[in-house]
């Protein structure tokens, strides 16, 4: 069966919802979003969801910051509680390298606005009463970083968007396209043809092989992940901790629930391993010595969208006029979920953005223009950081 | 019996009008209520409430439990502490 589009978005995650739903607000009839599995089935909904400003590239701290704004009026804009909190979020440094790092980062985020602090070890643990300052060299503290609910906002997302007369086909995938004059005409999908004037690849881990079937290579590389659920506790952690050595991050929800990971977790297609669960184990009880006697009750694997520069692709595709790139987000498209949905929305209806997007571009790597998203790419096992971009 | 009191998971305090109050909100199978309710997210891991969902949502859908199906199994098979996991040897060490 064939049908027809205005804007056709692959990807049902928290990305490609948002998208969807700025289109929608911005007044676009004909708005589909097409999604393999079910919604947040992806990286969506395996994360930790940090709402966080600590980046160390200008781009994605002007683009943090808005977001969190964002956040903070979702709930209301969308008629549904997504559970967003100012928990603040806290990194740790081990090594000179990452003292250096943390040192940069938050002066850079200080001259763009960003209110996040330096702190010394015993500082850190007045934030984290139970954190055990041993091997912590340096600490960076936002206070306004957040959290919200992974679920509650990808159905906000989508129910939201579903009310504004967007139509979310889920067990739908994408198998191919019809290309003609440098445009995709048609998309294949399980289901039948779909004709779209435009096409938003927001499929995440997938959208490497999403766009190789319209004869664009990305560089984007999938990553695995792994994470652990820690039984309710009577609510001690504050704000969202990561550890850049170890790339271990943490938080507490609501339901007082420990929820963390390790998010460069050897080859795709594993699955949970027993490797991951120790070191996790191990790492969690080297900085918060009292959960030793806290429980796992659950681990599971995800997988992020990264690029060999740690920042997203954004815009435009040289090759295909029609197909807009939105995705290598890495562990951070909750962070930029919102403004990154208007920004997309703006460049479709109006051909501009009100923040420039030309830097996070998929030319960039051609023309040796890359980002350099420290915090993403620090002690990550990333084979092809140091191989040439494509 | 009033309804509102028939227990459908412990751990997370959801009843059985709980979950046919998100069915009826659309979230119509087993993971979409997991997530939306928390069952089988405590420290039963499913245990005492999946079946009890099952047996909801089968009613409810008019389907059978073989097509219901249960949550995706994750590892451990019982709650272990952090402690214990930390004390092996870091492995290919």
């Amino acid at each position: 069966m064939e049908s027809s589009a205005e804007v056709a978005i692959i990807g049902g995650g928290v990305i490609g919802l948002s998208v969807a739903h700025s289109l929608a607000r911005g007044g676009l009839n004909g708005v589909i979003v097409l999604e393999r599995g079910y919604i947040g089935g992806g990286a969506s909904t395996r994360g930790s969801s940090a709402i966080k400003t600590q980046f160390g590239t200008k781009e994605n701290i002007i683009l943090a910051k808005e977001s969190r704004k964002m956040y903070e009026k979702l709930s209301r804009k969308l008629g549904f509680n997504v559970l967003f909190r100012h928990n603040g979020s806290l990194f740790l440094a081990e090594t000179e390298e990452e003292v250096k790092m943390l040192k940069k980062n938050t002066s850079l985020q200080n001259s763009l606005g960003v209110k996040s602090k330096i702190m010394s070890p015993e500082e850190a643990q007045e934030v984290v009463p139970c954190l055990d300052p041993e091997g912590v060299l340096l600490a960076s503290y936002n206070e306004g970083d957040a959290d919200v609910h992974h679920d509650a906002v990808v159905w906000a997302y989508a129910q939201a968007s579903q009310k504004l007369g967007v139509r979310i086909e889920t067990r739908t995938e994408v198998k191919g396209f019809r290309l003609r004059r440098n445009r995709i005409e048609t998309i294949l999908t399980s289901e039948g043809g779909i004709k779209a004037s435009v096409v938003v690849n927001a499929a995440g881990p997938w959208s490497a092989h999403v766009a190789k079937m319209a004869n664009v290579e990305l560089p984007n590389k999938p990553r695995k992940g792994e994470m652990a659920v820690i039984e309710s506790l009577k609510h001690f952690l504050g704000p969202y901790i990561f550890c850049l050595h170890k790339r271990l991050h943490l938080k507490q929800t609501l339901r007082g629930e420990l929820f963390g990971g390790i998010d460069n977790m050897g080859e795709v297609g594993q699955g949970t391993t027993l490797t991951f669960v120790e070191s996790f184990a191990r790492e969690v009880t080297r900085i918060l010595p009292a959960l030793k006697h806290a429980a796992v009750m659950r681990q599971w694997t995800g997988v992020s969208d990264v690029t060999p520069d740690g920042c997203p692709i954004l815009g435009r595709t040289d090759e295909v006029n029609n197909f807009i790139q939105s995705n290598g987000f890495a562990e951070y498209g909750f962070t930029l979920a919102p403004i990154v949905g208007k920004l997309m929305a703006e460049l479709i209806i109006d051909g501009e953005t009100s923040i420039p997007i030309k830097s996070y571009s998929l030319r960039r790597f051609k023309e040796n223009k890359m980002l350099i998203e420290n915090t993403t790419l620090v002690n990550r096992r990333l084979g092809h950081v140091n191989h040439k971009g494509p | 019996m009033r309804k509102g009191k028939k227990m459908v998971c412990l751990c997370e305090d959801v009843t059985e009008e709980d979950v046919e109050r998100a069915i009826e909100r659309g979230f119509n199978n087993i993971e979409l209520i997991k997530r939306y309710a928390g069952i089988g997210t405590g420290p039963c891991q499913g245990r005492s409430c999946v079946p009890h969902v099952i047996r909801i949502l089968s009613k409810k859908l008019g389907k059978s439990p073989d097509e219901i199906g249960v949550p995706t199994p994750h590892p451990p098979v019982c709650p272990v502490f952090l402690g214990t996991l930390a004390a092996g040897k870091e492995r290919g060490k």
